[in-house]
């Protein structure tokens, strides 16, 4: 993605003073995987919490884009870890001004999106990877005694904001909300 | 040795890109400024479009965005070092910097000021032009609206809830075996679309959908888990929610209080699409105010987006004027700095600068004129120089003639000052004139009065200023007398004024010798002649008279007779001799040349002298080392003996008598000489004869013919030799004579010839 990467550029060139440690930054609540031969199953919670302005900007209609990368590595000790599978996960909470519901849509079939009627429903609701599963089609092998770990991240997605809000998106640390790459280790099922 | 191999065609690899570009901008006269310009000018425009519609490059955005500020970065490093490098310059005193710092300024000025105000104006004009989009009763009414559809839904919703709760007080009545037929009933009864009984544990017990009636597969569909909760405890949840695309549907939970006591709570989820209409309706309201909300909340960023982009577009255009302004400068200045420059090299002297032209404009025609000055200038330069050459080799080529000119020449400016003479000058003269330029004729009197009357008679006739005039000065000497024939001619002068002088003198003392010498010859022959021709009659007659007379005379006469004719006899014969050494001295005789030992002749001749009647004393100093002299060894003989017997004589009144013959060899820049110095302790020369010693019949003594001298003299110009004579102070005199070694080598063929 050149543009994830020319944005990220972008952010690194604005120099901007790094958010903040005691503003709440999205973080991974919980993580249980396992590995059973070539699936993997994935149940994480992850706290997004969200601050005025973000809250003000949802509650004006802007959709606010959550992104989940979810993927398997292996670790090497020689080198970086090799990523065997990842997933990216698009959730979008939205608010609905008739009905006061926010709306999450990106987790049910058919672009279908839940409702609630509360923005900490909807975020908890969005944060969650519930019983997710991932087929590992890599033509590699799993090493038996290999040791892999479970990557994720959570972040908030400029890209998908309404184009004139991102370059002040990109220089505010309130919008740069990220849980930064996180490891896991990965229970294996033993056949 | 591979490594050096290995690396340079990566080093060729790395500088290729710039090179090809560097050419290609030279190639196509293309400015790189233009380029960046055109470039930064379209990322602009597509950017400028973004703002303005964000479905055009909307995807480009943030790309644009970070091109732009890179392109502006780029410029302003770019200009960063331009203006630091003219700064450098202007601090070094480099030629033209300050004058393009100047242009700079000015330029910078010129195209600051107005893109800041234009700027400036813009961005509080659009501002304000955004922040009159938005309505505010526009806003009140879509708000109203908003509220609107809420009570109109609120109404709908209150009513389904009665109906479920009425449906929930039935349902209880109910028995549990005819749940789903009384679901059923109740759902038409109330003309619900779905009806759904959960258990406590959130499982379904019984649902009734309006479409299962005409057999379509329906999954009821289930609350959310937070709703469920809180109808579970007792709470009636009440709620609106978008269905697809444009649809509303409500949803409305009651809990099923069961009568007996410990019975477990059961949920009823009552759901009910909104009509179409209706649904419709209230999503047109609710999207048109979203809209509007958005856009409400945009305005802030789109105000900032608006303003980046002008302030964007400010900057760089504002920075390419600025690096425009640079260049423009510098192109204007170059011209200039190079005529400073050119100006300064022809100060120098070097007239080579040729600058480049710069095409059109007057600076081009002020170049070329430039250009056009140098050119003349060198070209006079050069012609002058080649004049001064020649003038030299003029000059050179006179004072070779001049040095090679056996008369002597001097030349005097108007006012008398000598200014030129040559080695000639200087022979005939004796003196060291080079000391003597630039100074009058006096200088010569006052320095060597032996030549107090050359200068003073020339003096005279400078001052007379003829045209042209000859005279002959005499110059006394101890060498001699010397006579010298001077020619004069007075130079032309510069613009009409008077010039100097030419003199050109030549020592003709030998010349009137030779005259006399010449004439004296001829008078001895003649005499000679002239008095042999009868002396032989006279001898004859004489010893006629007396073979005649001298029988018949008496004895007394007879006696007498005898001796006046033996005297005359004998006169006659004394005669004869004379006029016989007369007529030798005047008849030249051959040369007889052979080589000569000087010494050897010198020793033989002193030889025959030494004797107990003579008392002089001979004393003799010989070079050993002497060269063999070629010449005629008679007649050096000759010359010996005159010397000696003339010293001889000279010494006959002197106590204690004493000769000193010394020979030597002379090195002289004209040639080597043998020298023979003759000196005795006699009274000398009287000063009166010493000027006609070696003439002919010049003579101090009672006897001899007064020829002995003179035949010295004869045979060593014969010998092409030199001699002098001379008087020393304490009495005696001194005979010097100077014989050529091996003439022939010695001197130049060409003056041999001359």
């Amino acid at each position: 993605m050149p543009i994830r990467l020319l944005a990220a550029l972008l952010l690194t060139l604005t120099l901007l003073p790094a958010p903040r440690a005691d503003a709440a930054n999205f973080s991974v609540k919980s993580v249980q995987s396992t590995l059973d031969n070539r699936v993997l199953h994935v149940n994480a919670r992850f706290e997004l919490p969200v601050n005025p302005r973000i809250e003000e900007a949802l509650s004006k209609g802007i959709p606010i884009d959550v992104v989940i990368d979810v993927g398997m590595a292996k670790n090497r000790w020689w080198w970086w870890n090799r990523v065997i599978t990842d997933r990216i996960l698009r959730r979008r909470i939205q608010f609905h001004a008739l009905s006061r519901q926010y709306l999450v849509s990106g987790l049910l079939e058919n672009d279908a999106s839940e409702s609630f009627g509360s923005l900490g429903q909807a975020l908890v609701y969005a944060g969650t990877l519930d019983k997710y599963r991932i087929v590992i089609t890599a033509k590699k092998e799993i090493e038996a005694d290999a040791r892999y770990l479970l990557v994720l991240r959570a972040r908030l997605d400029i890209e998908a904001l309404p184009m004139l809000m991102r370059p002040l998106a990109y220089a505010t640390p309130s919008w740069r909300r990220s849980t930064g790459w996180t490891e896991w280790p990965i229970e294996r099922v033993q056949p | 040795m591979a490594e050096v191999r290995s690396a340079k065609p990566s080093v060729n690899e790395a500088s290729f890109p710039g090179q090809t570009l560097r050419r290609f901008f030279r190639l196509t006269h293309v400015s790189p400024l233009a380029v960046l310009s055109v470039l930064l000018a379209i990322s602009l425009g597509m950017m400028s479009a973004a703002t303005q519609n964000s479905a055009l490059f909307g995807d480009l955005y943030s790309l644009l965005l970070l091109l732009n500020i890179l392109g502006v970065v780029l410029l302003l490093t770019l200009i960063g070092l331009s203006v630091s490098k003219l700064f450098r310059q202007f601090r070094a005193r480099v030629m033209g910097s300050r004058l393009t710092l100047r242009l700079f300024g000015l330029f910078v000025l010129l195209s600051v000021v107005p893109v800041a105000v234009v700027y400036l104006f813009s961005v509080q004009a659009f501002n304000r032009g955004i922040d009159n989009w938005f309505d505010v009763r526009i806003e009140q009414a879509l708000d109203s609206a908003l509220a609107l559809g809420r009570t109109a839904l609120d109404t709908t919703k209150e009513d389904l809830t009665r109906k479920a709760r009425d449906m929930a007080a039935e349902l209880d009545n109910s028995s549990r075996r005819g749940l789903l037929p009384t679901l059923n009933a109740l759902r038409e009864q109330h003309g619900v679309f779905e009806l759904t009984l959960f258990n406590q544990d959130g499982k379904v017990v019984s649902s009734s959908t309006q479409g299962a009636v005409r057999g379509k597969s329906v999954v009821p569909d289930r609350p959310g888990e937070t709703v469920f909760t809180q109808a579970r405890r007792g709470e009636v949840y009440a709620g609106i929610e978008p269905l697809g695309e444009s649809g509303l549907q409500l949803r409305v939970l009651v809990p099923v209080i069961p009568r007996a006591v410990g019975a477990p709570v059961r949920v009823l989820q009552v759901l009910e699409p909104l009509p179409e209409r209706y649904a419709r309706l209230g999503q047109n309201v609710q999207a048109a105010f979203a809209e509007y909300e958005k856009i409400f909340y945009l305005r802030g960023p789109l105000k900032f987006g608006f303003t980046l982009t002008l302030s964007l577009v400010a900057l760089s255009t504002l920075l390419l004027a600025v690096w425009a302004a640079i260049f423009a400068a510098r192109k204007l200045v170059t011209p200039i700095r190079d005529l400073a420059e050119g100006t300064r090299a022809v100060a120098r002297g070097d007239y080579s600068q040729q600058l480049p032209v710069p095409v059109g404009d007057e600076l081009g025609i002020l170049v070329q004129s430039f250009n056009v000055m140098t050119r003349r200038i060198r070209r006079a330069q050069g012609e002058i120089t080649r004049g001064q050459r020649e003038a030299e080799i003029q000059r050179t080529y006179l004072e070779t003639v001049l040095t090679h000119l056996s008369s002597g020449v001097l030349s005097f400016d108007p006012r008398g000052h000598l200014r030129t003479h040559n080695a000639a000058a200087h022979q005939i003269l004796g003196v060291d004139l080079v000391s003597g330029e630039g100074k009058t004729l006096a200088w010569l009197a006052d320095a060597h009065p032996g030549l107090a009357p050359f200068g003073d008679t020339l003096r005279e006739l400078l001052r007379r200023a003829q045209t042209e005039w000859q005279a002959e000065i005499t110059l006394p000497g101890g060498a001699g007398r010397r006579v010298l024939m001077v020619r004069g001619t007075r130079l032309p002068g510069l613009h009409g004024r008077t010039g100097g002088h030419v003199v050109v003198f030549d020592d003709i003392t030998a010349l009137i010798q030779a005259q006399r010498d010449a004439a004296w010859g001829e008078v001895a022959r003649r005499l000679a002649h002239e008095i042999k021709n009868p002396l032989t009659p006279i001898q004859l007659s004489a010893e006629r008279i007396r073979h005649k007379c001298m029988d018949g005379l008496p004895e007394r006469e007879r006696a007498t007779l005898d001796r006046a004719t033996h005297t005359i006899v004998q006169q006659v014969e004394a005669m004869k001799a004379m006029v016989n050494a007369f007529s030798e001295y005047a008849r030249p005789a051959p040369l007889h040349i052979q080589p000569v030992n000087l010494n050897q002749l010198v020793q033989d001749v002193v030889e025959l002298y030494k004797s107990r009647a003579n008392p002089v004393r001979y004393q003799l100093h010989l070079d050993a080392a002497l060269p063999v002299l070629q010449a005629d060894l008679g007649q050096l003989r000759q010359v010996l003996h005159n010397l000696l017997l003339n010293a001889t004589d000279a010494l006959a009144a002197t106590d204690n008598p004493a000769m000193e013959i010394t020979t030597r060899c002379v090195d002289e820049p004209h040639g080597r000489f043998v020298e023979l110095y003759v000196r005795d302790n006699g009274p000398g020369f009287a000063p009166s004869v010493l000027d006609h010693l070696f003439e002919p019949y010049v003579t101090t003594k009672d006897k001899g013919t007064g020829l002995g001298l003179a035949i010295v003299k004869k045979v060593v110009e014969e010998h092409n030799g030199t001699l002098w004579a001379g008087s020393l102070k304490d009495g005696g005199a001194t005979f010097t004579i100077r014989l050529p070694v091996d003439e022939v080598r010695a001197t130049p063929a060409r003056e041999k010839n001359a």
